[in-house]
């Protein structure tokens, strides 16, 4: 496990195949992951506006909206959310639209389970990374563009806060 | 002495009695009593007075009509009618005593009368001759005259001089001339145009070299063109040359028939040479046979499809070149039967030993005397509209296959990703709390997932594979150096390679010219064609594997052969083996797509893909791709999302 310990993965699984969400959902908890259960591009998109999540998992193909569009509301909602795109199809198109929305991973169904756990796991290691990154450089823009201390103290407290909901 | 009366007499013949001694006798009989008539003679007593073996024979005298006839000369001295007595013999006693006895005034010749009378009877005779003679020519010059006039052709008479001496009533129509207007005068006084030059040169030549001529030219008539024949024969009378006959005969009649004919035989040979040309240069397969079947001609077509020159054919027996010779003899009976033959598809082969699918049909020809004399083979080559349909027919297949995969594909993995879920979650739990069950239960539940987790696994294959035929388009083109992309091919294929222990024999040519196609779909036609092979090399346990890859060039074409030692495929499958689900793996381990893929992505790449194979021995797979890709773009089977 690459996680760290102390915090669980929070894990948004949308897919309209409810069996699937529901049994995906029970081996995911069984392996200490945080899920939270989408059955359409709407209900993933409403509990995105509800808590931050590390990482999500959405179908491509879902009846109320599309998926890409969904991976797009999220993204907008949450910048450093890491999305695995899950489909039935296999179209180089879609791959591609994957890669340009900033997309984690394109998996074709069916999925090896240790294969998607490990991916989440990567998945949410990359997210961190990002942030941390991001977090760093916000910071060091934050040391050499502020003058007053009074400035930085504030500037880096919201920083800080605004990452650490994360 | 007894007095002979001859009551009979005729008064104007000279009654003669001949007198002699034997063979003298004879003699002079046989000169008088033949032609005594022609001397108005009449023998009327012969008086042999030396009778002996050499005297007249007596029938002879008798049929002659002579009564009189004795031995003494007593018998004519009483007679009272004798005009003449002619004395063959030269003795005076007789002579004397005949004067004596004789009435004085009858003549008594001698000896040599005889040959004056034979000179006169010669003379009278040719004077006769002569006479029946001349009147003959003079009947045959007449119906000569009636001839020449009458005649329905035209006959002129010239002197030497070359002027009109006489000139038929047939030549006065055909010329337009009155024979008034036209005798002593020459051509250039009779004709405005003067006559023609090459007739009179003719005619000057036939009196000098006193031959009959012939000369063929044309004669100026009221305007007209006459082509006519003349016939020429020179006049000679003593020996001396004294004018010709001309025969002229029209033709222009005929010499119109025969430029017309010639003008027909112009056009049927230049008919002739332009059906020739199309059958020679046609592209079609055609040939002529004679009636038994062997080959007289062979066009270009046939050459070229069958890969036989013509020297390398002509005379054989047409049916060699059939794969099923006995089918062409059956087609060959029929048009020897009924003139042509039903329309067949037949296959031939090559040179090279291809089969050439070919629409073949036979035609009679009849000489010009009613017998048979040729037999034409028109043969439409169909390999490659076979080929192009068959190419098409897979293509459409797959297009419909692409649609129908990207339709049901989602539906089945859906379903799918469920069962396999739920699979791993009795699995984890049978890990976790499995011990409250019996030992057996519990191992045979396990394996059972186990197995879940494996038929699971393999309809994934298969759609998977379905999504491949999406997958499959255009992902652009680009410069192609095929050596490196075979070398990735393997990469790819490496573990596999390794695991098989497959040899790999590489013969690539060196300096291969880039071309431009699209590297990945190419990657996919050999990955596919290599792990092809490779699957039938494992199908032969005990043998080592040898996976030949070459690769060469033409003008055109890029040509990479794919070459195992495999199991080989059955001749009746080697044209199905690109059909979509068409597979001889076992259940489970083939998907029967890969080929089609293979064959489908190089149709839409303008190349194409071949199996040569010998079952049980080895397979060759043969990819052509073209140089330079298709101005066209060939439709994409395969549908975008």
């Amino acid at each position: 496990m690459t996680e760290e310990s102390s915090k669980p993965i929070r894990l948004l699984l949308a897919d309209d195949e409810e069996d699937l969400v529901t049994f995906l959902a029970h081996r995911l908890r069984k392996r200490g992951l945080e899920v939270t259960m989408a059955l359409s591009g709407s209900e993933a998109v409403s509990a995105a506006t509800e808590m931050k999540f590390d990482v999500a998992v959405v179908d491509l193909k879902m009846p109320d909206m599309d998926g890409i569009m969904v991976i797009e509301n999220l993204k907008s909602l949450q910048p450093f959310i890491e999305v695995l795109m899950l489909t039935g199809h296999g179209s180089h198109d879609s791959a591609w639209e994957a890669g340009r929305l900033n997309a984690f991973r394109y998996i074709l169904k069916p999925y090896d389970f240790e294969e998607l756990f490990d991916l989440i796991n990567t998945a949410a290691l990359h997210r961190q990374r990002r942030m941390q990154k991001e977090f760093e450089e916000k910071l060091n823009e934050l040391m050499t563009g502020t003058t007053s201390p009074r400035d930085l103290i504030e500037e880096s407290e919201k920083l800080r806060s605004e990452y650490e909901q994360d | 002495m007894k007095r002979v009366k001859n009551c009979a007499v005729s008064t104007n013949r000279i009654n003669t009695a001949l007198v002699g001694e034997g063979r003298q006798l004879t003699d002079l009989l046989a000169g008088l009593a033949t032609r005594s008539s022609l001397l108005r003679l009449n023998i009327v007593a012969v008086v042999d007075l030396d009778p002996g073996p050499d005297s007249p024979n007596l029938d002879l005298i008798r049929g002659a009509g002579i009564q009189n006839i004795s031995t003494g000369i007593d018998d004519i001295l009483t007679r009272d009618d004798l005009d003449l007595v002619i004395l063959g013999s030269e003795n005076h006693d007789v002579a004397a005593a005949l004067r004596t006895g004789l009435f004085p005034h009858i003549p008594v010749l001698g000896p040599e009368a005889n040959n004056i009378i034979q000179s006169a009877i010669r003379l009278v005779e040719d004077n006769r001759a002569l006479r029946s003679d001349s009147r003959r020519l003079k009947e045959t010059r007449l119906r000569l005259n009636i001839f020449v006039e009458t005649a329905p052709l035209s006959i002129y008479i010239k002197d030497t001089e070359l002027r009109y001496r006489k000139i038929n009533n047939h030549a006065q129509k055909v010329l337009g001339v009155r024979e008034t207007d036209v005798v002593g005068k020459r051509d250039s006084a009779v004709f405005s145009s003067g006559g023609a030059r090459w007739l009179q040169k003719v005619e000057q030549e036939t009196l000098n070299s006193r031959r009959t001529l012939h000369a063929t030219g044309v004669l100026p008539i009221r305007g007209q063109m006459m082509h006519v024949k003349v016939t020429l024969f020179p006049v000679i009378e003593n020996g001396r040359v004294e004018g010709l006959y001309g025969l002229i005969e029209d033709t222009t009649e005929l010499h119109e028939s025969e430029r017309m004919r010639h003008q027909v035989d112009d056009q049927l040979n230049e008919t002739q040479k332009y059906l020739r040309e199309v059958l020679e240069n046609s592209r079609d397969i055609i040939f002529l046979t004679d009636p038994t079947g062997n080959i007289l001609t062979f066009n270009r077509g046939a050459e070229g499809s069958l890969g036989y020159s013509r020297d390398e054919v002509v005379g054989a027996p047409a049916h060699q070149l059939c794969a099923n010779p006995e089918n062409f003899d059956i087609l060959f009976a029929e048009t020897m039967r009924e003139g042509h033959s039903t329309s067949y598809e037949a296959e031939f082969r090559s040179k090279d030993q291809r089969a050439v699918i070919c629409n073949i049909s036979l035609t009679l020809i009849d000489g010009p005397d009613g017998k048979p004399l040729e037999v034409v083979c028109l043969c439409r080559d169909l390999t490659t509209r076979l080929r192009l349909k068959n190419d098409l027919i897979r293509s459409e297949r797959l297009a419909a296959v692409g649609q129908l995969a990207s339709g049901v594909a989602h539906e089945i993995n859906n379903p799918l990703a469920v069962i396999d879920t739920i699979a791993g979650l009795v699995e984890e739990t049978l890990e976790d709390e499995g011990e409250a069950l019996k030992a057996d239960t519990r191992t045979m539940l396990t394996k059972a997932m186990d197995r879940l987790h494996h038929q699971v696994k393999r309809v994934t294959a298969i759609t998977h594979s379905l999504l491949g035929f999406v997958r499959t388009q255009h992902a652009g083109m680009a410069n192609v150096d095929i050596e490196e992309l075979l070398e990735e091919c393997l990469g790819v294929l490496g573990t596999e390679i390794r695991r098989s222990r497959v040899e790999i024999v590489r013969l690539y040519t060196p300096n291969l010219p880039e071309f431009t196609s699209d590297p990945m779909l190419l990657q996919q036609v050999f990955v596919n064609l290599i792990k092809n092979s490779i699957d039938a090399m494992q199908e032969v346990p005990g043998r080592t594997g040898i996976l030949e890859i070459m690769t060469s060039v033409d003008a055109r074409r890029l040509l990479v052969t794919i070459q195992d030692n495999g199991v080989g495929i059955p001749k009746e499958d080697q044209e199905k083996i690109f059909n979509l689900f068409h597979t001889t793996k076992p259940a489970g381990q083939g998907t029967g797509m890969g080929l089609s893929i293979v064959h489908d992505i190089l149709y839409r790449l303008g190349g194409t893909v071949r199996v040569v194979s010998e079952p049980g021995q080895w397979s060759r797979f043969v990819v052509e791709v073209p140089l330079n890709p298709p101005e066209i773009p060939l439709p994409d089977p395969s549908i975008s999302l």
